[in-house]
């Protein structure tokens, strides 16, 4: 196979790795951009369950659901504490101290919303934010490629590359500059 | 002659908007990796300032901004205009560039300027944010705006056109099948794994 027909599968193997991966971003940037486009519906749900009393540690307690412990507040007789997924999935625990009564009220939000959180990479979605960063410049690198190999497209592709480069990057320094 | 005028669409799309494609990147990486950065100590100055009788708060950082030469932090937010403890006119000017807070000492006839700069990747960041809702008194941050939200289109139509140009003409190559159900299976799996 020759360079073209290499860089072409590469090109064409990573845009498809990378599908709905490019389309979470992309719906989720014009989410952002608009944010009354797109409906945000969330569902909450309440569920009360009864836990082995006496613990005293928000953290021993939160174990049991997957997530970040994002707040911990210190009422008297209870804990009360928020375990929030990577995905923006919440879950809002009461416990009491005395009893082991518990009740847990889960915040389920809809595609748009989770979109979002997967735009904003918490956790393992950092991950997949510098992978997904890696791959758009591989996609740019080799797509300027392809296009320069194809003749017949080099002048007219070669003016809209320039015409925009040439306003971004002006643009860029020129703000930075001030 | 469709299948033409797709791969047409996909090219210049993409040429068109190779850069912002190239900030988006950058600032996935940098936003990721350099998250914990420590920012920059702010430097504190001084300038003559004097505020003219009967201007409104809102008037006076208005000429602040002009004197400061602040375009990008026009037009001035109302949370940007405050006071402080002294009741000193105090103007919290957050832009792309980083922060000025002017604490405007009218007694003294000068301004206080504490200029906290950001690093440049924080400077992408804004920028790669930046779309056709904002209304920028910054004739080329309005202009970036526009030209980012064109530039969040094409990466939408190049998405569409590249997977028609796929379907109809590599849907049986393995390769392109296996890294389709590859990254598929992926995603969906982070997402139940994560949500």
């Amino acid at each position: 196979m020759t360079m073209y027909q290499n860089l072409r599968t590469v090109h064409l193997s990573i845009a498809l790795f990378m599908l709905l991966f490019l389309l979470a971003f992309a719906i989720s940037a014009v989410d952002f951009a608009h944010r009354k486009w797109l409906p945000h519906p969330h569902w909450i749900s309440v569920e009360s369950l009864k836990l082995e009393p006496g613990i005293t540690d928000a953290r021993v307690l939160a174990r049991q659901w997957r997530g970040e412990l994002a707040e911990v507040e210190n009422s008297p007789g209870y804990l009360k504490f928020r375990v929030t997924t990577s995905l923006g999935r919440s879950r809002d625990i009461s416990y009491s101290i005395a009893t082991g009564d518990t009740q847990v009220q889960t915040s389920t939000i809809g595609l748009f919303t989770t979109l979002a959180w997967i735009h904003i990479a918490r956790g393992v979605w950092a991950y997949v934010a510098i992978l997904f960063s890696l791959g758009l410049l591989t996609l740019g690198v080799t797509g300027i490629y392809l296009w320069f190999k194809n003749h017949s497209e080099r002048w007219i592709g070669g003016a809209l590359l320039l015409a925009g480069a040439g306003i971004a990057v002006g643009l860029i320094v020129s703000m930075r500059l001030g | 002659m469709l299948m033409w005028l797709i791969k047409k669409i996909h090219t210049y799309a993409g040429l068109l908007t190779f850069v912002n494609l190239a900030v988006y990147a950058i600032v996935g990486l940098s936003a990721t990796l350099l998250r914990q950065s420590a920012r920059p100590a702010p430097v504190v100055s001084y300038r003559s300032f004097t505020v003219e009788p009967n201007l409104t708060d809102r008037q006076v950082a208005e000429r602040v901004c002009l004197l400061l030469n602040l375009s990008l932090a026009t037009p001035v937010n109302s949370f940007a205009i405050q006071h402080d403890d002294a009741n000193n006119l105090f103007l919290d000017f957050r832009h792309a560039n980083g922060r000025h807070q002017v604490t405007v000492l009218e007694k003294e006839g000068r301004i206080r300027v504490e200029v906290a700069r950001n690093f440049f990747w924080d400077y992408l960041f804004t920028l790669h944010g930046t779309t056709a809702a904002l209304h920028s008194g910054d004739w080329r941050m309005q202009l970036w705006a526009d030209y980012n939200e064109f530039a969040m289109w094409c990466l939408l139509l190049m998405i569409a056109s590249g997977f028609t140009m796929f379907v109809a003409s590599r849907l049986r190559s393995r390769i392109a099948q296996v890294s389709l159900a590859a990254g598929c299976c992926a995603f969906a799996a982070l997402y139940f794994w994560t949500r």
